[in-house]
């Protein structure tokens, strides 16, 4: 019945699930969460307060990737954007690669309009369905920077190889940039290139950061309960391993 | 409205997530045939899409070339492109000689020509982040100088240590700071897929 070699995969998906969903409802049922400032999300206002002053647009993309967990954090990161870019009457240009993104990318803004009291302000010709084209869509959004002059350039969701092309265009047109990804490989050139990293599973704080969302301040608490368990059997299996005893690891294996 | 904007879609997520969770954990026949009708609702849906897609890149362009017809080039030959490859895919098929001359000479040329750009911008980059302006920017100056040394075969006339010491930076500092990326990542995929399962994540269905 049970899929070989996934047993002991299935268990941990069962705890995990289980602690996010237990910490997401002690987070509904008021149990105060705290959390640490992230530079990336810190530094938005600023990034849209510069393209304010400059009346110049504003850039965002959720990357190359589809509908996956890193593109949802981007879009929770672009509703806090429009709102913000709707407020203050900046020009919010997002660039899309896949077309399932676009259309939930086009929602997102839209609504984020609408929180603001400005539905009339939302431009759809500014919500740019680009290609499912790797290059293309690189080469578009290089274009998109380049040719809009954009004062601030904010790149949250799934990347690959086309992320060091997009950052340095953008750092060419001289705008300030918040890059954050997944992609262990991406992260050094959005390091390098950009001037605030969000690192890795730092995104999925998004909601939790901007609108103190309880049920992503509960989620936030139950993925480091999580990864406590994690370290703690990472250094066990450690200690395990250096000493000659498989048990931990045969027992992953399962 | 709030049926058709939120009650169905959380339902039809709800379903739909449950069987992908069973099917990579359990050999049940109906239930592994439903995951893959339902990977193959995916393309379906997703070819809607692009159809949404493709009317946004013609609204786009063509109120650029209405606005500016003289300062349009770029949005004039790309609906010429648009059109021209669409109009031969439909009428012609997708193994005719006239769309696999675009795919195999405009297509896959230009493609390559961007993604070599990154050779470049590798070096600007570089150029800009081995600037020794405090001790960690050293620290990864030093490091990314012996990595380099260490992966050309000059490398090694120059510091005999250099591909030995490369090897322990690639695999051990290198892959544990990866893996802890990946990990946490993983579990913050888990966390955001479980809101979407049970409909805890708005902004999905777009609502707030």
């Amino acid at each position: 019945m049970f899929v070989a070699k996934r047993i002991f995969d299935l268990f941990a998906l069962l705890v995990s699930c289980g602690l996010i969903g237990w910490s997401i409802s002690l987070a509904v049922r008021g149990k105060k969460i705290d959390i640490r400032p992230i530079a990336g999300f810190e530094a938005m206002d600023e990034a849209i307060g510069r393209a304010a002053e400059m009346g110049k647009p504003l850039h965002f993309t959720p990357g190359f990737g589809g509908l996956v967990a890193a593109t949802f954090a981007g879009l929770e990161a672009l509703g806090y954007i429009a709102k913000k870019a709707a407020e203050y009457d900046v020009r919010l240009i997002v660039t899309v690669s896949q077309p399932e993104t676009y259309a939930v990318t086009e929602q997102v803004e839209r609504q984020a309009y609408l929180e603001a009291g400005k539905p009339e302000s939302f431009r759809p010709e500014d919500c740019r369905f680009i290609s499912p084209d790797q290059w293309a869509y690189a080469s578009g959004v290089v274009g998109v920077l380049n040719r809009e002059k954009v004062a601030s350039n904010i790149m949250i969701g799934q990347f690959a190889a086309e992320a060091l092309i997009l950052a340095e265009a953008g750092n060419t047109v001289g705008a300030v940039q918040i890059a954050g990804t997944t992609n262990a490989y991406q992260i050094p050139f959005f390091v390098v290139a950009c001037d605030y990293v969000i690192l890795g599973d730092e995104m999925f704080a998004a909601g939790a950061h901007f609108a103190k969302n309880q049920v992503h301040l509960g989620s936030l608490r139950g993925e480091d309960l999580v990864k406590v368990i994690c370290i703690g059997l990472i250094v066990v299996g450690a200690i395990l391993t250096t000493f000659g005893n498989k048990t931990l690891s045969d027992l992953m294996a399962k | 409205m709030h049926l058709a904007k939120r009650t169905i879609p959380v339902a039809i997520a709800f379903v739909c997530g449950i069987i992908q969770v069973v099917d990579y954990f359990f050999k049940i026949e109906s239930v592994n045939t439903w995951a893959q009708e339902i990977r193959s609702w995916v393309s379906i849906v997703a070819i809607f899409a692009l159809g949404l897609g493709a009317v946004n890149v013609l609204r786009v362009h063509l109120k650029k070339v209405r606005q500016a017809p003289s300062e349009s080039l770029n949005s004039i030959l790309l609906l010429i492109t648009f059109l021209v490859t669409i109009s031969i895919g439909l009428t012609a098929g997708q193994s005719s000689k006239p769309y696999k001359f675009i795919f195999d000479y405009i297509i896959v040329p230009t493609g390559s020509a961007i993604f070599s750009l990154l050779a470049f911008y590798i070096g600007t980059a570089a150029y800009r982040a081995f600037r020794a302006k405090n001790a960690e920017a050293a620290i990864l100056l030093v490091t990314g100088c012996i990595v380099m040394l260490g992966k050309v075969p000059l490398g090694e006339k120059i510091i005999p240590f250099a591909p030995k010491w490369t090897t322990w930076i690639m695999e051990v500092l290198n892959v544990g700071g990866q893996r802890g990326v990946m990990i946490a990542g993983a579990i913050g995929f888990v966390a955001v897929s479980l809101r979407i399962i049970i409909g805890l994540e708005r902004r999905t269905y777009g609502v707030d």
